[in-house]
């Protein structure tokens, strides 16, 4: 399957159970490069050292949040324009256009279908995609 | 996918054994704040709602993860009543026991 440059993702997430499954999914059922860490520290360090497709990552987790994590990434050259998603309970729709004020390309809501999940990264890139080639 | 399959229903198993271990530190929690009360044992039972409310759904448990958003948001009212948060962290806790 022709993904147009989606094949590494990073997938940022405290919660033990929610990581592993997410990883899974996306690993097996999705066929996608999987790194996942737990906290916005991680996350900052292993972008920039990877440099991965789309990043996704939880907005509640502790230390840095996910707003926090996003604003770091932008202000490192490596990452400043790594795509990110996030993941997350909060949906209220003035939650998610404050995410995508911040700059996300899209939230996925908590809870997901873990075999779906791919699939909804996918539409969301091919939308980003679009989105890039008419603004080029 | 149908390997993909049995490795999710795999990690949905041992996600619901550790939810019923979960379960019965509420009831504890649900105990300790009755006995001693304190901002502390409700942050604790506000933490354990939200982890809850984030992961039950995705593992197959939507109503359990329904009534623990619920919970998290009684934990984080002001003021709430201790009565209110052990009857809401007991019921949660008896979902979690019959879910299987």
């Amino acid at each position: 399957m022709d993904d147009f440059g989606l094949s590494k993702l990073l997938l940022v997430e405290d919660d033990p159970d929610i990581r592993e499954i997410a990883v899974m999914a996306l690993e097996d059922i999705g066929g996608f490069a999987v790194q996942a860490c737990e906290d916005g520290c991680d996350a900052l360090v292993i972008a920039q050292n990877t440099r991965p497709d789309l990043i996704i990552l939880d907005w509640m987790m502790p230390g840095m949040n996910g707003g926090e994590t996003l604003a770091r990434l932008r202000e490192i050259d490596a990452t400043s324009d790594i795509p990110v998603v996030f993941m997350t309970a909060k949906v209220r729709s003035d939650e998610i256009e404050k995410m995508l004020a911040l700059g996300a390309i899209d939230v996925v809501a908590k809870p997901f279908d873990p075999v779906a999940l791919q699939g909804r990264l996918r539409q969301i890139w091919a939308k980003h995609l679009a989105r890039s080639g008419d603004a080029s | 996918v149908n390997l993909a399959q049995a490795k999710l229903d795999a990690v949905r198993d041992r996600f619901l054994q550790r939810m019923k271990s979960g379960g019965a530190r509420l009831v504890e929690i649900a105990d300790l704040l009755e006995r001693d009360g304190g901002d502390e044992i409700v942050g604790e039972l506000g933490q354990h709602a939200h982890r809850l409310a984030g992961s039950a759904g995705t593992f197959g448990f939507p109503e359990i993860g329904l009534q623990a958003a619920s919970l998290e948001r009684e934990a984080l009212t002001p003021g709430v009543a201790v009565d209110a948060l052990t009857t809401s962290a007991r019921a949660l806790a008896a979902a979690i026991e019959a879910a299987e």
